[in-house]
């Protein structure tokens, strides 16, 4: 049997380099004993620890054990919390499951039910755990007396933590000096170095603090007392905490008086207004100046809730561009960003429209775009949506929306991009590959071309169909265009 | 120094309160918002700073009250002095409660003697609507302006935005804040119109999705150049208030899903409608539904973690609410019996999320076990601690759960043992 020494408790760097010399050895875990040499006897040591912390990260942790021999960076970091276990078993278990590990059993931690594994992992949960609640339940008091600020806690966690947990409170509280004492030593930082030192005992610190009453008044408002749960608040704030939290004292009295201050509250008999209420009561302010025709219809479509998945939608997203525009160009409905921004074709496929607008050359702030159908639709999937299309229902109900438009607006040609568009606008469902490219009178005086939206063009499942219908909208768009006399003379961007 | 003070016309009037009485009003009216999650945001440290904070990872509950929910952030109100009229909340322009007003400056020296007394993750500020949407909305984001530039301060903050505010304060607010939060209040947007008639649900949605935009844009890494500066990294919340009017816990869960594909929300927090002193009148009290409550968080979970779509969830139900006797995918697997029982050693991820008493990192486990060799129970109690439940759905090498799922008293029995272990029974 060979015994093991490791400096202190939780002395992971200790336990590593001894577990790799015994690996190299060959040395079979069932010959080995572990043992912690003295309880941090050497006091005020490890001062350049820490230094590390100093900087922006810590060193990687090395993935190898021994050249021959990798042990998953997970396992160090499983045995970094193990070793802090109050366990006596800790040291040997570590080393026997490295040992498996290093011997053919490479995929052991994958295995949660083996025993050593299941063994282990409950061991770092404990210590998570009591790390956790370390961080959440240490209460620093400021010093009395020190010219600059101070702050000193007391703190009994169950296992060996402080070395490890005192790393979370440099990183944030750097600008301050504080102590933390435990019954097994003492954490010190001087906006500098970490300094580890012998136990303490609760007296170490100071006695109450003024600011704890501030607390306490925060804590007993926060409550609602007509939620009471003490079971909820027991199983995550464990009473064994309780005797070093300063709120702690007020638990019994919010709780006995959660009853009758609850039913007070049911049973009284409700009062006069406030004496603010008429003078002070907010009124949003409502836009006095006079609406054009246009402006009035955008906004009566603001309110418009004509479809089921309108209270879905972000917003009505209605059409965009000057009333006095002489070409209108006809979506099927908003996407996911045009409903966010409440513009139509900002998303991917307006992106691909307006570049092929710009190849041609068509000076867009001189086309009305809008849609057959004014509110999104679609199918919520986790974080996204998935569009769903309009069914002639909708496109239906929406086309009031639509026609006011054109009588108002009034262009001279309209193009209709897809086959929604194609309904709404002519009321009538029209198969797209017959009548796509053919420009057609519209009315007395409008011309009417009906093309692909380009969403097809983006849905095309290869390079081939995508450049094609990409071709035919943009000759489509092209045709039409110098067709009305439009292209290159009103519509140009440098005319 | 100068002793002349000078007056300035305001229309709130100024109640002179110690500090304390403050803290008191303005904590007791900030309570009724749910959300005091620290987490989700960057890493951060003070190392390389010249004050305090650090965030990362997960939040930390610093405390909980006797009313079991954790006290992770300051939550606390700027002022709860409200022109608004919403008839379920305390803070409402009729209501007799006592009002104060914070300065900022003690909102800030509140949040950093806590903060660097170990109390808190940070700060969560909100404020009751005075003078202007405006006006609330820079006092409360010049708190967190000052925390940030002037004390260094690297703690959690989160930010009530304030719908009808201009999009310049949202983006200061952004900058400075982790979390934004906007709520919702009620799903159904009658309800919205009748009980606060002063908020309007259309603001609400297009300022949820500005929030969006601005994430987006400041997490888009595919432009060169200058990048957007940074907005609310640990994204925004909202909250609904549970029980206030008749929507039905099918409306609100669909609500939620389209607010989460909508606007990519964290979370959505039910608030169960609690008594609230000098209540109004058109609105009245009754003992606040906390089982309700917690099942629509659990259903949430199934929605947002499990694959679940509403109309399933819904299903296990009756007339769109939810069985309140059992857990949501307890109840929505007792009536779709026909899909057990399910082989842990077989069946795809999909189907195993669907046992009931199993979770998602028992599934991985189950997942990673399998090369090892045939899963057997005892096996399952070292992966998961609600085996028990899971015995009539489930195969396993070595067990079969035989006619089990035929039994017509199977719902009775699990609704007896649920009693039992209970939180809220009695």
């Amino acid at each position: 049997m060979i015994t093991v020494n490791v400096e202190h408790a939780a002395d992971f760097h200790g336990w590593r380099a001894q577990a790799r010399e015994l690996l190299n050895a060959g040395i079979d875990p069932s010959h080995v004993l572990w043992q912690v040499s003295g309880i941090d006897s050497d006091l005020f040591a490890d001062r350049n620890e820490l230094t590390a912390l100093s900087t922006e990260e810590s060193p990687p942790c090395d993935p190898t054990i021994r050249s021959t021999h990798t042990v998953p960076r997970s396992f160090l970091e499983l045995a970094e919390l193990v070793v802090c276990h109050s366990d006596a078993s800790r040291f040997g278990l570590l080393y026997r499951a490295l040992w498996r590990m290093t011997n053919g059993d490479a995929d052991l931690l994958q295995r949660a039910t083996d025993d050593d594994v299941y063994t282990l992992t409950g061991f770092a949960k404990a210590v998570s755990r009591d790390r956790h609640k370390m961080t959440a339940f240490v209460r620093f008091r400021r010093t009395p007396g020190c010219h600059h600020e101070h702050y000193a806690a007391w703190f009994e966690p169950s296992h060996h933590i402080l070395r490890l947990t005192s790393e979370f409170f440099c990183k944030r509280f750097s600008n301050m000096d504080w102590s933390i004492y435990t019954p097994e030593g003492s954490a010190h930082w001087n906006q500098a170095e970490l300094v580890f030192g012998p136990c303490g005992t609760r007296h170490d610190i100071p006695q109450g603090e003024a600011m704890e009453q501030l607390w306490c008044t925060y804590f007993a408002n926060i409550f609602n007392p007509a939620r009471l749960r003490l079971d909820a608040m027991r199983a995550e704030m464990p009473v064994k905490y309780w005797k070093n939290l300063p709120e702690a004292p007020i638990i019994a009295r919010l709780t006995r008086e959660a009853g009758s201050r609850t039913s007070q509250m049911v049973a009284a008999t409700p009062g006069a207004e406030s004496k603010y209420t008429q003078s002070a009561l907010y009124r949003a302010e409502v836009p006095l100046q006079k609406l054009d025709s246009l402006a009035q219809l955008r906004e009566s479509a603001r309110h418009c809730d004509l479809c089921p998945h309108a209270c879905k939608a972000t917003q009505t997203v209605f059409g965009h561009g000057p009333e006095t525009a002489r070409v209108m160009i006809i979506g099927e409905q908003p996407g996911d960003i045009e409903d966010l921004r409440g513009m139509p074709f900002v998303g991917p496929s307006g992106k691909l429209l307006r570049s092929i607008l710009t190849q041609l050359s068509v000076d867009q702030s001189k086309v009305y775009f809008t849609n057959a159908v004014k509110h999104f639709k679609y199918t919520p999937r986790g974080k996204r949506r998935l569009h769903q299309r309009p069914s002639a229902g909708d496109i239906d109900r929406c086309r009031s929306w639509l026609t006011d438009e054109i009588s108002l607006i009034k262009p001279a040609l309209i193009i209709a991009l897809g086959s929604t568009a194609a309904r709404s606008l002519l009321g009538r469902t029209v198969k797209l590959t017959e009548q796509r490219g053919i420009l057609q009178r519209f009315g007395d005086s409008a011309q009417v071309m009906l093309t692909h939206h380009p969403a097809r063009i983006l849905r095309a499942s290869n390079q081939l169909d995508r450049s094609r219908l990409s071709d035919q909208l943009a000759d489509d768009l092209g045709t039409a265009l110098s067709h009305a006399g439009l292209l290159r003379q009103d519509l140009s961007i440098d005319s | 120094m100068s002793t002349l003070k000078t007056k300035q016309y305001s229309p709130v009037p100024q109640i002179p309160l110690k500090l304390q009485g403050k803290l008191a009003i303005l904590a007791d009216a900030a309570k009724y918002d749910a959300s005091c999650a620290s987490s989700g945001t960057e890493r951060r440290h003070s190392l390389n700073g010249a004050g305090v904070g650090s965030t990362g990872g997960s939040g930390i509950c610093h405390s909980y009250a006797p009313d079991g929910r954790c006290i992770s952030l300051l939550k606390v109100l700027l002022t709860n002095f409200c022109t608004f009229d919403c008839l379920y909340c305390v803070n409402r322009v009729s209501s007799n409660v006592p009002r104060a007003r914070f300065s900022v400056d003690e909102v800030v020296d509140l949040t950093l003697s806590f903060y660097k007394r170990n109390y808190i993750e940070g700060l969560f500020l909100s404020s009751g609507i005075i003078q202007s949407p405006d006006y609330t909305m820079e006092q409360v984001v010049e708190v967190a302006r000052r925390l940030r530039l002037v004390h260094d301060f690297r703690g959690y903050i989160h930010l009530k935005t304030i719908p009808e505010a201009s999009p310049d304060l949202l983006t200061s607010a952004g900058l400075y804040a982790d979390r934004l939060s906007i709520n919702v209040e009620l799903a159904r947007q009658s309800s919205l119109a009748s009980l606060a008639p002063q908020k309007d649900s259309g603001g609400i949605r297009r300022s949820m999705a500005a929030i969006r935009l601005k994430r987006d844009e400041a997490s888009d890494t595919s432009l060169t150049g200058t990048s957007a500066p940074r907005f609310a990294t640990a994204g925004q919340s909202t909250q609904m208030i549970v029980g206030a009017d008749a929507a039905t816990d099918g409306e609100l869960l669909s609500c939620s899903d389209t607010l989460y594909s909508s606007y990519k929300l964290k979370r959505v927090y039910y608030s169960a409608f609690s008594p609230i002193p000098d209540a109004s009148a058109a609105l009245p009290l009754q003992p606040a539904n906390l089982l309700r409550e917690h099942r629509l968080y659990q259903a949430d979970w199934l929605l947002r973690f499990y694959e679940f779509d509403v109309e399933e969830i819904v299903s296990g139900g009756q007339a769109g609410m939810l069985d309140t006797l059992l857990d949501p995918k307890l109840a929505w697997a007792l009536k779709h019996r026909e899909q057990f029982p399910v082989d842990i050693n077989r069946a795809e991820r999909s189907a195993l999320l669907r046992i009931p008493g199993l979770g998602t990192r028992g599934v991985d486990r189950i997942l990673s076990c399998r090369a090892g060799g045939f899963l057997r129970l005892a096996d399952l109690k070292k992966i998961s601690r609600s085996v028990k439940r899971m015995l009539p759905f489930i195969v396993a090498r070595d067990w079969s759960p035989a006619r089990v799922l035929d039994t017509h008293s199977l719902r009775d029995q699990f609704v007896q043992k649920h009693a039992q272990l209970d939180l809220f029974g009695s």
